[in-house]
């Protein structure tokens, strides 16, 4: 196994530029806010996690943040390796056009992220945005043994190929191995 | 999901309803500690959050609880209903012991159907269980019951860990690999 390290680009979400008509009649005291990681990889139930933070968890007056934390594939050198399944008819001639590719996605990414941090601001919540590279299942850990959350939220499955009968690989791994509560949604039920 | 959407739905901007949270106990120590953290850091008085308690009351079966064995069966429905009793009255104690204004649920029953059951009957937000009761397999991290939960829950479930029964199975694989 390569190199799994985390090549952590956070950006910090501006101030909204006009505020929202409706707003807090008293300062937000950073001191009681809580800091919820949100992990999203573009599954329906990473943003039914998002959307239930919104609109049940986070509280602006309290000085409520959310972290939205994406992991990016790692692209591997060898075509053979497992996350090359991702992309198989991609073979890298070389190490510069890997990383091209590998950078794209990490924009990619971003500016997905970002268009969901702004439905935060829109609500006065700062939202931070990570984009890191790797196995998901490792790089959440890690990042929160960094920086400290009080909740993560993930989806239930995810966009991986493995679906299995009741959890996807990654909320299943979050919910044994992070010692923080883990709250996990699943995607709206489409209702016949 | 517009922005103007959510700023609409978000009623906690406006401080006018709070969520309701219902915590799964089983007079387990996963159960309390999750029953802890929803006391400490979840449910927020002064947002208008709402708690409920709740607690599936173990159906007597006569083959499997030793002290029913010679209960004469017109009486078993009389039994079932002093056991729910049992463990309301057990709920009104941790509801002094906390302090909170909680509404009180025991349904006898299994957990796995009675919850989300009860959540797509009541108004709930989402559902609190700890990582493992009181259940048979005691080596898995997370029980039979939180993990169905998880997966087959119509609202949000927050599973809360146990550091330190999550540090003694790490301890035993380690020491069972070792030895």
């Amino acid at each position: 196994m390569a190199d799994a390290g985390i090549s952590a680009h956070k950006e910090q979400e501006p101030e909204a530029a006009k505020s929202p008509p409706v707003q807090t009649p008293e300062q937000p005291h950073p001191a009681s806010g809580q800091r919820f990681l949100c992990a999203i990889d573009g599954s329906e139930g990473s943003k039914a996690a998002f959307k239930f933070l919104l609109e049940k968890m986070v509280v602006a007056e309290r000085g409520d943040s959310i972290v939205l934390f994406e992991a990016c594939k790692q692209l591997s050198r060898e075509p053979m390796e497992p996350e090359s399944r991702f992309y198989p008819d991609l073979i890298f001639i070389n190490d510069l056009q890997r990383k091209m590719v590998q950078e794209e996605e990490e924009r990619r990414s971003r500016q997905q992220l970002q268009k969901l941090g702004e439905l935060a601001s829109a609500i006065n919540v700062p939202c931070e945005v990570v984009v890191a590279t790797g196995d998901p299942r490792e790089v959440i850990p890690k990042f929160i043994s960094e920086h400290p959350v009080e909740i993560v939220a993930v989806g239930s499955r995810g966009l991986g190929p493995m679906q299995r009968l009741f959890l996807g690989s990654v909320s299943s791994h979050l919910v044994h191995h992070l010692s923080v509560p883990v709250l996990v949604v699943s995607p709206p039920r489409a209702k016949p | 999901m517009a922005s103007k959407e959510i700023a609409t739905s978000n009623r906690r901007s406006k401080a006018t309803l709070g969520k309701r949270v219902l915590c799964a106990l089983d007079n387990s120590d996963a159960s309390a500690l999750a029953l802890q953290f929803v006391l400490d850091a979840l449910v927020k008085p002064e947002d208008g959050d709402k708690l409920i308690l709740f607690q599936a009351a173990r159906v007597i079966d006569m083959y499997d609880d030793v002290e029913f064995m010679f209960v004469p069966d017109n009486q078993i429905a009389a039994a079932q209903e002093r056991l729910v009793e049992l463990c309301l009255s057990n709920l009104k104690k941790i509801k002094e012991q906390f302090k909170v204004d909680a509404e009180l649920v025991v349904l006898p029953g299994d957990p796995r159907q009675l919850i989300p059951d009860y959540v797509t009957k009541h108004p709930v937000d989402m559902v609190v269980v700890g990582t493992r009761g009181r259940g048979k397999f005691k080596s898995l991290f997370l029980g039979s019951v939180s993990s169905y939960l998880v997966s087959h829950c119509p609202v949000p479930v927050l599973v809360v860990p146990n550091p330190r029964f999550a540090a003694s199975l790490l301890k035993k694989e380690s020491d069972a690999t070792a030895s």
